[in-house]
């Protein structure tokens, strides 16, 4: 392609949109302009997370495994170069810069109110030149291991890692973001450059900048700076799970003064991904059953049992479905029965359609609001590329969403077969 | 989709900054943004400030009831809490969230901060602009009902507050204090603010304590309750576009019939420390934390601020500042090292993980910096983006209600409003001069050391 393709994408209720970039070099950038915002927020991120740990190269033959923790040290590998590292770049022309790995994608991010144009250079030079040496690889070998400590000392990461291992068999959203310290034992300087050549293309990324800001302004740099990579797609494997979880209990200790749960049903889908429209009715489900609107969570603050923790997600990705309860509780194995005994008299009732248009609305709300942020709206139009939505579609299908299919899929759900409840609590002497 | 996702992700070594910066209430919306700001005093001694500003998607109401931090710490921080949890229109926690659900998802808010020597109890509710009505209905001036209702109007049972929702409340606030106790970076800083003032009324807790919250009782709470109404300044703050008159003639409605009293203290200032104060504590963790106190050598919140906001920035504010390239990167000594002032009592406090036998080696390597900033031994160039950080973070106050919200209540404690852009001024007069005598200002007053017992990671066996 030798020219940017734009499109503006308009959304009636909110009275404004944002610009669709395919660009020249095969990158798709978006730009949300909101020229009252002092702020700018840029985002430049990969599809690869820590889920990804087999993938083979449309021009190789082969698979290639890779240890877990390699796209989160790849992450913190890529701040370097030979001179100057991104952060003492960044600090010259004052910007707020981070970068953070997940199950699916890898994001280097920046906010700033000034120097949007050199911030932005900075952003887009550092992630396309990498630099790492054998040295400068095992140096970060122990500041990571440091960091899969500090994460351990902490009860909710470590009660929901504990959960996803006692509830998947061999799926890799299993192990911890950062990977272990014999996982990472095991990186090398030639292995990050091979990750980095896989899912650093151009055509596996998407940028997105929101705020004070303008498409001709941050396509001028793009122009300038982005060069269209090799044409290399990257196919994912991943092993057979099988629906059964692994165990359906588990229980650590650490210092905690109120026990901290976890409690989900694991779900088995015939296909890969849940659709936005399963994402939100599940999502009102979840907030009818135990929202804080629900008799559910009057009864358990009545009884002493959670407190102001208690939250519940869909957690969901790539060959993975949960609906997830947490939070803290004295008596964990209670809460847990009661949330069973409430879903199975919902299951009797049905939702009604009171209930469900109270909560339609609340999420309207919710959404509307979600469009203020910068930072939600330059990270949503990043995750929406990977997973093949539309920004703005959210409200289409808050709008037409039926009660009928929220009460199908309430009673299609939450397999009392496959239910886990992981607890991380005080050592009982 | 991640509206609904909550963002499992890893944010490694940089989160420590964003976090300080946020913690400051400095990362908070600016500029552009045409926004005004206007106070008046309605009724018997309620403040009413008013942001307009026009284009945003939400707005919020909020009041706040300033009081001296004392004894009564937990009676007061309970209050909020049991307002919100009933009131005598909507007798229980599901009406009051179905109320605010067919408000758009509308969200209330109970905070309780500590500002100084003052104990900030701060309500509010925050939804989206009218113009996101399905039928025209006025949301800001709906939701402002609710929050007047349940801040002025709680249910009664014999006279005072419900005992099933009190003891309820007192449960809560134990386990966010134990939450606190359970997380060993904000313990090892509790532990350290504990000590650092055990002569002063900034050591108690913006909680106060388990022991105090457990002897509450109905009447003590109601009684307390009384006593906010009467002792402390009231705020009204009103941000967006919003229903302004109507949210006036709530103020006066339910505050004319108030006896009002307004009691006032005055944050004490010590500005140098005499010997240092050394405690040490083991748990079983992994991670050791090392927390230092400092006082600033400040007179009063506005002495000199604004070369010491700097000053702090450059030691260890910043990703360019000297705890985070020289002791982290650098010596790699610290997983995370930064450095965070508090203006309203004129103090300074550096916080650190650290691998337990590198305590001494760490506690040397962070002095040392400090005494490198005094000799003057930075570069220009690091000022210069200390400086311009500020500006950043300043500037951004303006990009959302909350926000501004957040920014100007900050303040009501001394009533003073500034804009942010006031501050920014000051920043870019700071001189080299001004850095190396705020850090000379600046001395050590108590360490506290939390060593980890705990076994290292799979790799070491």
């Amino acid at each position: 392609m030798s020219e940017n393709k734009i499109t503006y994408i308009k959304n009636d209720i909110l009275q404004e949109g944002y610009y669709s970039v395919e660009h020249k070099s095969g990158l798709r950038i978006y730009v949300y302009p909101k020229e009252d915002y002092a702020s700018t927020y840029a985002v430049f991120g990969t599809k690869y997370g820590s889920i990804d740990t087999r993938f083979k190269r449309s021009d190789k033959a082969d698979f290639t495994e890779i240890p877990a923790g390699t796209a989160h040290f790849l992450e913190h590998k890529l701040f370097e170069s030979e001179e100057l590292d991104a952060f003492q770049r960044y600090a010259k022309t004052g910007a707020s810069a981070n970068a953070y790995t997940s199950f699916d994608r890898t994001c280097y991010l920046f906010t700033c109110t000034g120097n949007f144009k050199e911030n932005f250079q900075i952003l887009l030079d550092f992630v396309r030149h990498p630099y790492f040496t054998e040295e400068t690889v095992q140096k970060e070998q122990g500041i990571i291991g440091q960091e899969i400590d500090m994460y351990k000392d902490s009860p909710e990461w470590e009660c929901l890692f504990n959960l996803l291992d006692a509830m998947y068999v061999n799926h890799p959203v299993k192990i911890d973001i950062a990977g272990t310290k014999q996982s990472i034992s095991e990186i090398t300087a030639d292995m990050l450059f091979s990750c980095y050549n896989t899912f650093y293309n151009l055509s596996n990324m998407a940028l997105a900048v929101a705020g004070n800001t303008t498409v001709e302004e941050v396509l001028e740099i793009a122009d300038s700076l982005l060069e269209a990579d090799e044409d290399v797609t990257v196919e994912r494997a991943f092993l057979e799970e099988p629906a059964e979880i692994v165990k359906s209990y588990v229980e650590e200790n650490l210092p905690v003064a109120t026990p901290v749960f976890a409690f989900g049903y694991k779900e088995s889908h015939e296909t890969h991904e849940r659709t936005l429209e399963e994402e939100i009715a599940m999502s009102i489900i979840l907030d009818i059953l135990a929202g804080q609107m629900s008799p559910l969570y009057k009864e358990l603050l009545d009884d002493g049992l959670v407190n102001h923790t208690f939250s519940t997600e869909y957690f969901n990705g790539y060959n993975y479905a949960a609906p997830i309860f947490s939070g803290e509780s004295t008596d964990p194995v209670t809460v847990a029965e009661k949330i069973k005994k409430r879903i199975a008299e919902l299951k009797k009732t049905l939702i009604t359609e009171e209930q469900f248009e109270t909560v339609r609305k609340k999420q309207y709300g919710k959404t509307v609001r979600a469009f203020s942020d910068i930072d939600t709206l330059a990270n949503g139009l990043v995750v929406s590329h990977f997973e093949i939505e539309e920004l703005f579609s959210e409200f289409e299908v808050i709008k037409n969403l039926k009660l009928s299919f929220v009460n199908e899929l309430l009673l299609k759900a939450f397999d009392e077969k496959t239910t886990v409840l992981s607890v991380v609590c005080q050592q009982k002497n | 989709m991640i509206f609904r996702k909550k963002l499992w992700k890893h944010l490694p070594q940089y989160d420590n900054i964003l976090f300080i910066l946020r913690k400051d209430k400095e990362i908070i919306g600016s500029g552009k943004m045409k926004y005004n700001f206007n106070k008046e005093t309605v009724s018997k001694g309620a403040e009413l400030c008013n942001i307009t500003a026009e284009g945003f998607k939400s707005a919020c109401v909020t009041i706040s009831f300033v009081l001296p931090l004392g004894e009564k710490a937990s009676l007061y921080a309970l209050v909020p809490n049991v307002l919100t949890r009933s009131s005598a229109k909507y007798p229980d926690i599901t009406s009051i969230e179905n109320k605010l659900a067919l408000l758009y998802g509308a969200e209330l808010v109970a905070d309780i901060t500590k500002t100084g020597e003052h104990q900030v109890l701060k309500l509010g509710v925050s939804c989206i602009d009218d113009r996101f009505a399905f039928d025209g209905e006025s949301i800001t001036a709906e939701c402002s009902k609710v929050l007047f209702e349940l801040v002025f109007n709680p249910k009664l049972q014999d006279g005072v507050f419900c005992e099933s929702e009190v003891e309820s409340e007192k449960r809560l606030l134990c386990e966010r204090l134990a939450a606190e106790v359970s997380d060993k970076r904000v313990y090892a800083k509790n532990r350290c603010e504990e000590i650092m003032f055990s002569e002063e009324a900034y050591g108690i807790h913006r909680l106060g304590s388990v022991e105090a919250i457990n002897k509450i009782t109905p009447e003590t709470l109601y009684e307390a309750y009384r006593e906010m109404l009467s002792d402390a300044k009231i705020t009204v703050c009103v941000s967006g576009k919003t229903d302004y008159d109507a949210v006036r003639k709530l103020v006066a409605d339910y505050t004319e019939n108030l006896e009002r009293n307004t009691v006032t203290n005055k944050t004490v200032f010590i500005e140098t420390a005499n010997d240092v104060k050394y405690t040490k504590e083991t748990e079983p963790v992994k991670q050791g934390k090392l927390v230092m106190g400092f006082r600033m050598g400040m007179a009063d919140a506005d002495d000199n601020y604004a070369a010491r906001r700097v000053m702090v920035d450059l030691f260890g504010g910043s990703p360019h500042s000297k705890l985070f390239t020289i002791v982290r990167e650098k010596m790699s000594l610290c997983y995370y090292c930064s450095a965070r002032m508090v203006r309203a009592k004129g103090v300074m406090f550096v916080q650190s993980g650290i691998e337990s036998y590198n305590e001494e080696k760490a506690k040397n390597a962070i002095l040392q910096q400090l005494e490198d900033i005094k000799k003057g031994d930075f570069k220009d160039s690091d000022l210069k983006a200390s400086i311009k950080a500020l500006e950043d973070s300043f500037k951004s106050v303006s990009d959302s209600p909350e926000a501004l919200d957040s920014w100007f209540m900050s303040q009501c404690v001394s009533g003073g409003y500034r804009y942010p852009e006031e501050f920014i001024e000051e920043f870019k007069k700071v001189t080299r001069e001004d850095i190396i005598k705020a850090a000379q200002d600046v001395t050590l007053d108590t360490v506290f050391m939390l060593e980890g017992t705990a076994e290292g990671g799979e790799s070491d066996e």
